[in-house]
């Protein structure tokens, strides 16, 4: 196959040849030695300039930055049909087990989880609250728990929240038996209603997480 | 044709076929061996170039007659070059799936059109290993022997910056060899 080379010799930079001798020796040798090592088919040249005007003769040109791919007519207007309806088709149901039903129609919920999985679930929730409180409380000496550096129960609650996802569970019940015999919690009506709305806020997240752990 | 006169031409609609016809004619090569050291293969080259002198034309009603054509032109193939490159690093990467990227400068001496010695194939192969950008710039100044000024047109980048770049990447570059 016959072959083409650059027909271009321009001549060298001395500038640019000194720069790059000061910088590396080694590639600056390789420059004066070496030429262009590629070349193309005979005739490529004159082939690429009719290429290029085919191109823009018969409008290619304009598909060149367009979007490659394409929908189907009406695609988009039946998009949101299609998305509610497999939502409505993919609702989660009863099962014999006990789950949590969602009507996600009027946002409606139907709970029917056994006693013992609601006590738990309160448990927990309750464990992820009280451990940062009493963590404070246990590490903290009575001088400091009224002074400035102490940690308030919104502090507390916030950083359980936060990071409630390290906590193991055996964990947490060994904490709270441990708090249990050595911390006498003050337990009032404001934790027990923060505890409510705690458990209202977050009943989607127990879910997901009693869904995906077996307690 | 001067360039103001090429210019004129370029941007007057009835005579703008014709002018870019030379326009074509008056840099296919130095674009070609451009983006040829930058993909390597002459069907990619080939595909890009193509793709560069299309977007010149659909970007002639834009052209601001205070650049240059050359520095327009290098401007529009680097971005094509660069864009090239990513998109086939990232097409070879989620088919090779973990495996050592692929590297084209390892299939040069196969290539027919390549007939390049060990050390300029080691060349090509370090050039691979720069980030793009500044693969662009130590082949505009060290292939092309472009000047700072021009380069900064074509890379949008301050003059300092290139000079950093091309010393960073030539001292890359001679590293990779001697080490390999």
């Amino acid at each position: 196959m016959k072959r083409h080379r650059s027909t271009e010799k321009m001549k060298p930079d001395k500038n640019i040849l000194n720069e790059l001798q000061e910088i590396s020796p080694l590639l600056y040798k390789m420059r004066q030695e070496s030429g262009n090592p590629f070349s193309v088919p005979n005739g490529y040249f004159d082939e690429l300039k009719s290429n290029v005007f085919r191109a823009i003769d018969t409008g290619l040109a304009d598909d060149i930055g367009k979007a490659s791919f394409k929908v189907p007519e009406n695609y988009f207007e039946q998009l949101t049909t299609n998305i509610m309806d497999r939502i409505e088709a993919e609702e989660v149901v009863e099962t014999e087990s006990g789950g949590v039903v969602i009507d996600l129609q009027t946002h409606r919920r139907r709970e029917s989880f056994s006693v013992r999985r609601m006590s738990v679930m309160a448990a927990s929730v309750a464990i992820f609250l009280l451990l940062g409180i009493f963590t404070a409380r246990f590490f903290l000496q009575d001088s400091v728990v009224n002074s400035e550096m102490a940690i308030s129960q919104d502090e507390a609650i916030e950083y359980v929240e936060d990071n409630y996802s390290e906590f193991e569970s055996e964990d947490l019940l060994a904490l709270v038996d441990l708090a249990n015999e050595d911390i006498a919690l003050d337990v009032t009506d404001d934790l027990e209603y923060e505890l409510e709305q705690y458990l209202e806020e977050h009943i989607d997240e127990l879910d997901e997480y009693l869904l995906t752990n077996e307690i | 044709m001067t360039e103001q006169v090429l210019i004129a031409a370029l941007q007057d609609e009835v005579q703008r076929k014709q002018a870019f016809q030379t326009l074509v004619e008056n840099y296919q090569e130095r674009l070609y061996w451009h983006i040829r050291k930058f993909v390597f293969n002459h069907e990619d080259a080939n595909d890009v170039v193509q793709n560069t002198f299309i977007k010149a034309w659909k970007g002639l009603k834009n052209f601001r007659a205070d650049s240059k054509l050359y520095t327009w032109l290098y401007r529009i193939a680097t971005n094509e070059c660069i864009t090239f490159v990513n998109k086939r690093k990232k097409m070879r990467s989620e088919d090779l799936e973990g495996e050592e990227a692929y590297q084209h400068s390892a299939h040069l001496q196969a290539d027919d059109f390549f007939d390049g010695n060990e050390a300029e194939r080691k060349l090509y192969e370090a050039l691979e290993t720069l980030p793009e950008k500044q693969r662009a710039v130590f082949q505009l100044r060290y292939f092309e022997e472009m000047k700072y000024d021009d380069m900064s047109e074509v890379m949008g980048t301050s003059v300092g910056g290139l000079k950093a770049s091309y010393h960073h990447a030539v001292k890359k570059i001679e590293k990779f060899i001697l080490e390999t």
